[in-house]
């Protein structure tokens, strides 16, 4: 993607204005698949046509509102978790990513896993399932609302008090973890805080533990005595310790900053005017995520070399991309335990910061894993995946039938043409030497023909193009 | 009648002692071969199917989960599954244990 109104320096006006195409910018292809990565999890070929029909501005406002069917889709997930195994995190796992594959809103989902990682609670020490799944509810309800009535909810959160040890603090023996945790992860960072912060915040949770799963308060085990916290004194309870944060300058610029590395580059470091327009649009909105989300999106950055496949796709952006992309079905149990494989467990992040995503995500093992991945979804012999994602039906689908239209079809879908020339010549290559191949006797030409395609598909998905997000 | 044995050797044996027919009544009982324990067993397979249709829902979700079929679908498919349950009828088995040999009779019910 070119883009000749990019600066070489970022001007913070500039960049969080909302992008308005033009005969030197104009909203291309590549553009609406850039939408559907980060927005989303990939797009099918019917999504790439409507959104680069629809334009940005109408795109955007679809993309934050989630299709149709939303309500139902909720109920069914809904009736789904109740009906899942207790105790069975494997099933809980595969809810998400069924959740995750199907969902008409996929920002939701996105942002859903965005603060999954953000509070990096792990089953591994939780061990209640039905625990996470409330927690994952909760980040639901939130992902596009309020930050501060979700840091709140989140501080009283069942899974989180046990992650945190919230629930081990008591008066005259505070546990310093949830406080320390708050400002170091949650929500200042590093250097805006110090040790006697931590110290009298920690006091400010004692006697809060859970009953059944729900919040509660032990007065007799809560300090309620005066406490300097970051600047100001009083009797504060838990409730005030995290308005004071959020009080704090450095907590918009915090948020902003995730929100930046999330959605824009992962490499790139944003300098402080650049976040000012998105902390000042928290701050001035009481921590309203859904209005600087769509800043992000609309902005002129957002749509830059910058963003532009600036990221490494996660685990679950990889397969869930190359199943969307297939209009196809797979079980989202063996998918979430492939996607184990590949270094992305759900509700299992590897530790409090939760993962490291960009270049960790792939190294020479998890390379050829997602190769094999990606051989498994797409060449329907695996068992684990069965015969319903299958490139060879798309194409019949679409009615490709010449190889010119084959590559085409495979590099506008899966890299919106982005690949170089000896890519696309690598694959048309393949397409006509696949003919020579010898076949098993008992293949019908019908066969031969899907297999072909299907080999095709996946090597196309092998590309170091289709790693970037 | 089914006869299941361990070997086509054993197998032939029995049924060549069953075309017989059993031993004429004045002919002297072993007391040793004579059954110590019988144990019956039945299988209602409609039981079964009824036990499996209170989880339904947790079958469906399962099926979901492990095929990525739509809801309607899985309903489909475990829906058929409980009708083939109740299809099957019930299994009998019949376990005679004597000092000298050891029987089992099993039988399909429609």
């Amino acid at each position: 993607m070119t883009d000749s109104t990019a600066p070489t320096a970022i001007d913070p006006t500039w960049a969080w204005q909302p992008y308005r195409p033009d005969a030197s910018n104009p909203w291309t292809l590549q553009k609406a698949g850039h939408l559907h990565r980060r927005a989303g999890f990939g797009a099918s070929m019917a999504d790439l046509d409507r959104t680069f029909a629809d334009g940005p501005e109408k795109a955007i406002h679809g993309v934050l509102n989630g299709g149709a069917g939303l309500a139902e889709f909720d109920k069914l997930m809904s009736d789904m978790a109740a009906s899942l195994d207790a105790g069975s995190e494997e099933q809980l796992r595969a809810w998400w990513i069924f959740r995750i594959l199907q969902t008409p809103f996929p920002l939701q989902e996105r942002l859903t896993l965005f603060w999954h990682n953000h509070f990096a609670t792990s089953n591994a020490k939780v061990r209640s399932t039905p625990l996470m799944l409330a927690q994952n509810e909760l980040i639901r309800r939130h992902s596009l609302g309020s930050f501060r009535n979700l840091l709140q909810e989140m501080t009283k959160d069942a899974a989180m008090m046990i992650w945190l040890d919230t629930v081990a603090n008591r008066k005259g023996q505070a546990n310093e973890n949830y406080a320390r945790e708050l400002m170091e992860l949650f929500c200042l960072g590093i250097g805006h805080y110090t040790e006697q912060d931590v110290r009298e915040g920690a006091r400010a949770f004692t006697g809060w533990e859970t009953r059944y799963g729900k919040f509660s308060i032990d007065q007799g085990q809560h300090d309620g005595g005066s406490k300097t916290f970051l600047g100001k004194t009083g009797p504060w309870g838990g409730e005030d310790i995290v308005r004071i944060c959020l009080e704090q300058d450095a907590a918009p610029y915090f948020i902003a900053s995730k929100l930046f590395r999330f959605f824009i580059s992962d490499t790139l470091s944003p300098s402080k005017p650049l976040l000012d327009p998105l902390a000042k649009q928290l701050r001035d909105s009481d921590y309203d995520l859904r209005g600087v989300v769509e800043t992000i999106l609309r902005s002129n950055l957002f749509f830059t070399p910058h963003a532009y496949r600036a990221q490494i796709k996660s685990p679950v952006d990889f397969a869930v991309g190359i199943v969307r992309a297939l209009e196809g079905h797979v079980g989202s149990l063996p998918l979430a335990e492939a996607l184990e494989g590949l270094g992305q467990r759900l509700f299992a992040p590897p530790s409090v910061k939760g993962w490291d995503g960009g270049p960790t995500w792939i190294n020479s093992t998890t390379l050829l894993l997602r190769h094999n991945l990606a051989l498994a979804i797409t060449s329907t012999e695996d068992n684990r995946f069965g015969r319903r994602t299958d490139p060879a039906a798309l194409l019949h689908k679409h009615d490709k039938r010449a190889d010119e239209e084959i590559v085409d079809f495979f590099m506008k879908l899966f890299l919106q043409n982005d690949a170089t020339d000896d890519a696309r010549i690598g694959l048309a290559q393949y397409l006509a030497e696949a003919h020579k191949q010898s076949y098993p006797p008992y293949w019908s030409e019908r066969d031969k023909e899907d297999h072909r395609l299907r080999a095709a598909c996946h090597l196309l998905l092998t590309q170091a193009e289709f790693q970037l997000n | 009648m089914l006869v299941v044995s361990s070997t086509l050797e054993l197998a032939r044996q029995l049924i060549d002692e069953l075309e017989r027919g059993p031993a004429p009544s004045s002919a002297v009982r072993d007391p040793a071969a004579e059954p110590r324990t019988i144990l019956y067993h039945r299988v209602q397979w409609s039981g079964l199917s009824r036990y499996l249709g209170v989880v339904q829902k947790r079958l469906v979700t399962q099926n979901m989960l492990e095929q990525g079929n739509s809801p309607e679908d899985a309903a489909k498919e475990i829906s058929v599954f409980l009708g083939l349950l109740d299809h099957l009828g019930r299994l009998e088995s019949e376990n005679r244990f004597a000092a000298d040999r050891y029987e089992v009779d099993l039988r399909f019910i429609p």
